[in-house]
């Protein structure tokens, strides 16, 4: 009986040390700390696998299109603010949608191979299923 | 040495050359002598000795009293022969063990990696995405 214990002792000290190792080895540190700090930048380079390179023209990109976005945000606020048609406010929410869409292809193309078609399947999905709920949380620009 | 009793004790320093020529017919002979001039034994010592007569106690318990003395002293193997003697067991249960440790730990961190990037894709969008801004 203690033979029998002892042997479930060093099992189950084993499977805790194969846990341990297996839970290691695919852990993603970046990625902690990109949820942590809510930081959409480290967390695109960290999924993606972005070097140096393409993270910097990536984020330039993101910058660039940092100032189509305020414009879009701009236009739809004013709409709102004024009450304006609905077919109005839809029509611009087109326009950004559509310069959501070319700019998330701009930076797909910018990234490895195969990496660029799975951020496609990340983003797009969430662009299209957009609620009107929510608000931005996350260190990107604009 | 050789004239009159003997030495029980010979001295180190001297010791016999030839054991038996020299230390053992030497005793030998004094033993003999002594014993042939001992006392009569005492003869009440063999009638006590007919006439003792033991009549212990009866315990029920003897029996399993014994074995349990036998069953503590009995070690019980080491876990290293333990494990040699049961190498299959062991060894499948080790096995299954790691496998376990190992898909639950892998798993368990990419559920977690996953949750996180999935939270973040979300957030991502939206940031970039006008339409979430709203008048308050």
């Amino acid at each position: 009986m203690k033979n029998f214990l002892i042997t479930l002792g060093v099992a189950l000290a084993a499977c805790a040390a194969a846990f341990g190792a297996f839970y290691a080895m695919n852990d993603v540190p970046a990625m902690h700390r990109a949820a942590r700090e809510n930081d959409a930048m480290t967390w695109l380079r960290t999924e993606f696998h972005l070097d140096e390179a393409q993270f910097a023209a990536i984020k330039q990109l993101h910058d660039d299109y940092g100032v189509v976005c305020a414009g879009h945000c701009a236009a739809i606020m004013a709409a709102q603010k004024r009450a304006a048609p609905a077919a109005e406010i839809a029509a611009l929410e087109k326009t950004c949608v559509d310069a959501m869409t070319a700019h998330f292809r701009r930076v797909a193309a910018l990234m490895p191979a195969g990496e660029g078609e799975r951020y496609l399947a990340m983003v797009l999905p969430r662009v299209e299923s957009y609620d009107h709920n929510g608000a931005p949380n996350v260190r990107v620009q604009p | 040495m050789r004239s009159g009793q003997p030495a029980l004790h010979a001295p180190a320093e001297n010791p016999p050359k030839y054991f038996s020529r020299d230390f053992g017919a030497e005793r030998l002979y004094w033993v003999t002598i002594h014993l042939m001039n001992a006392p009569e034994p005492d003869d009440s010592l063999p009638r006590t000795l007919a006439d003792w007569r033991v009549t212990p106690r009866r315990d029920p318990q003897f029996r399993s009293a014994v074995w349990a003395r036998i069953a503590a002293t009995r070690r019980a193997p080491a876990w290293t022969s333990y494990a040699r003697a049961h190498s299959a067991l062991v060894a499948g249960a080790l096995a299954v063990a790691v496998v376990l440790g190992a898909l639950g730990g892998r798993e368990r961190a990419r559920a977690r990696v996953e949750a996180e990037s999935d939270r973040l894709a979300s957030s991502y969008v939206r940031a970039m995405d006008a339409r979430t801004m709203r008048l308050p």
